[in-house]
């Protein structure tokens, strides 16, 4: 399932990626921007976290050339006034500005992170926020996908209920069940159809950020005792209820009470 | 020879609204929701001048459904019909609704006159009477629909659709203090629709048509809710128990009928949720399996979900219609979608 969200084979609109201290998701963000990078005209990565500068180093040592990086993580709230992005600065204006070729087709847009956008600002400015990011009013061509990144053990559990609401698609990074893998996730999927899969999986990450290694974390159960041979209630009695087939067709010609016959008389 | 010889008094012409028809119960003017199971189960079906709350499942699918059903009725029975969302455009939603399973009136008229005598074996002595009688009304109270085809465009253009999407809440809101400003806008919204559609009781028309109204996911995050705490996270916002005061008020002065869907599972404010269900009429919520433990239940193999009847309405009455049960469920097939009562498998032992 990873596999498949991460190289595009499932479509999903807004990705999110929860992790927290022990497990962390920036490497499945980083491979998210890779992968897309060769299915879009352009990426554009958003940084509003401390942290980001790594990713900003691992994103320039890969020298993928339609990656866009916006450093927003210096002024997040714009008390020094400094031009560039802020937590409140319209996003869609700033790429059409920071767009290197005209005419580009499909955009993609990687947030790292979302929790300060979350603690700054209240939740419902956050959710409209992804969602007007991906409704392609503004900006001249169409954003295939907005993937963010989001400190679970930031928030509590009615703003994130919130964010969860508005994104089609939500892993959240959780312990390793084997030594063979690296990393594990929940992945929450909403399918366009209507159907909902929930599943855990294992997975790697190689140097360049390619998902391999994908296997399917299996819960445990007690399986309840099926009652395989159903029984027959007619079976085992000591009289006969089937008819044979004389005596179906004898049945058939029994001409019922209170008919009227040829003559109008009653039976 | 007939059965009986009691012969119905002459026919008294009332002006009779299309799509609607009095319950059986309290003589109240009703319109059908789109799913005629779910007719049966609320009494016979929407009360005129009500609002209608559907809580809705966790991911929101079979709620959009409802809504869709609702919408394809008012294009059937020719009502008007104002459509409102904040998280997706509703004409998206208009060019989903599914199509009308029209059974052609000219073929049973052939049916009946060719019945051979020895048609029926058990039943014979129902033969001679007379085929299914329709009632006065021209156009039936119900209909059913096919989910696999998609509702033919024309039959929505005639009702002429009123859509709010998204944009216009954002352009068409104003700072406003009592009330979150996207909910003053749809209310005055609301009411400039029963105005100029003569839907008023106070306008006097020759020609009375119901308008529904049927707004899709309200109180989610796009609409500026924060799960009902206003912007410092400590109070309360109280803003959607006075939207939904403000519309049950507009309701009952007017020929319309309201279909809301909240995601309340949002709302984790203790008693909020409380609020919401007092201030509306007919309250349904439904609780679908996807990603649940229950999917897995065997007892629920057959079922998508569970459909509970939350509060219905005591409407110029005392009591309220009460269903023979409250365990119903829903399961969607390919083609239809049905609210049934909870059936539990029956158990044959192994003696």
């Amino acid at each position: 399932m990873i596999g498949d969200i991460v190289s595009g084979s499932e479509t999903s609109k807004i990705i999110l990626i929860e992790d927290s201290i022990d497990n962390s998701g920036r490497s499945l963000l980083l491979s998210y921007a890779v992968s897309l990078s060769q299915r879009v005209d352009e990426v554009h990565i958003l940084l509003f976290d401390v942290r980001s500068q790594d990713t900003y180093e691992a994103v320039k040592s890969l020298g993928i050339q339609n990656i866009r990086v916006h450093d927003g993580s210096k002024d997040l709230l714009q008390w020094n006034k400094t031009p560039g992005l802020g937590l409140h600065t319209d996003v869609k204006t700033l790429i059409l500005r920071g767009r290197v070729s005209p005419g580009t087709k499909s955009v993609a847009i990687v947030i790292d992170s979302l929790s300060p956008l979350l603690t700054h600002t209240s939740p419902p400015y956050t959710c409209k926020t992804l969602h007007g990011l991906i409704s392609s009013e503004d900006l001249e061509s169409q954003v295939l996908q907005v993937v963010s990144l989001l400190h679970g053990d930031l928030h509590d559990d009615h703003s994130l209920s919130l964010v969860h609401h508005t994104c089609t698609t939500i892993q959240k990074m959780v312990p390793v069940t084997t030594p063979l893998t690296m990393y594990c996730c929940n992945t929450l999927h909403k399918k366009v159809s209507g159907k909902v899969i929930r599943i855990t999986e294992n997975f790697n990450l190689l140097e360049d950020f390619r998902v391999m290694d994908v296997s399917e974390v299996k819960q445990v159960t007690k399986s309840i005792p099926q009652d395989s041979n159903e029984m027959d209630p007619t079976a085992n009695l000591p009289f006969n209820l089937s008819l044979s087939d004389k005596e179906k067709e004898a049945r058939s010609q029994v001409i019922l009470p209170y008919t009227y016959n040829k003559e109008r008389t009653l039976y | 020879m007939a059965t009986t010889s009691f012969q119905k008094k002459a026919r008294v012409k009332i002006n009779q609204i299309a799509g609607t028809k009095p319950s059986l119960f309290n003589n109240q003017l009703l319109v059908s929701s789109g799913v005629p199971s779910l007719d049966n189960i609320i009494g016979g079906g929407l009360a005129v001048g009500t609002v209608c709350l559907v809580e809705e499942d966790t991911y929101g699918n079979y709620s959009r459904l409802l809504l869709k059903y609702f919408s394809a009725e008012a294009a059937m029975t020719g009502h008007s019909l104002v459509l409102t969302s904040g998280d997706q455009d509703p004409s998206q939603i208009l060019k989903e609704l599914p199509a009308p399973i029209i059974d052609d009136p000219g073929e049973i008229n052939t049916a009946n006159s060719a019945e051979q005598p020895e048609n029926m074996k058990i039943a014979w002595r129902y033969q001679h009477l007379p085929g299914n009688q329709l009632g006065h009304s021209s156009s039936k109270f119900g209909h059913y629909y096919d989910l696999t085809k998609v509702m033919d465009p024309q039959l929505l253009t005639s009702i002429k659709p009123v859509l709010i999407g998204p944009e216009d809440l954002e352009r068409g809101c104003n700072q406003c203090q009592e009330l979150n400003p996207k909910y003053k806008y749809l209310l005055t919204r609301i009411q400039k629709e029963i105005e100029q559609g003569g839907h008023s009781t106070t306008q006097h028309t020759d020609k009375r048509n119901i308008l529904r109204i049927a707004v899709h996911s309200l109180g989610s995050p796009q609409w500026d809710e924060c799960g009902g705490l206003d912007l410092s996270h400590e109070d309360t916002d109280f803003s959607l128990p006075r939207f939904l005061l403000a519309l049950r008020v507009l309701m009952r002065s007017a020929f319309a009928v309201c279909l809301i869907t909240i995601p309340t599972h949002l709302f984790q404010i203790p008693g909020y949720v409380g609020r919401l269900r007092k201030m509306c009429d007919t309250v349904l919520l439904m609780e679908s399996f996807a990603g649940s433990d229950k999917e897995k239940n065997p007892a629920f193999k057959e079922y998508h979900g569970l459909f509970h009847i939350v509060q219905l309405p005591r409407l110029n009455s005392l009591l309220s219609h009460m269903p023979d049960t409250l365990d119903f469920a829903f399961k969607l097939r390919r083609k239809k979608f049905t609210i049934e009562k909870l059936h539990l498998l029956s158990e044959l032992s192994n003696t």
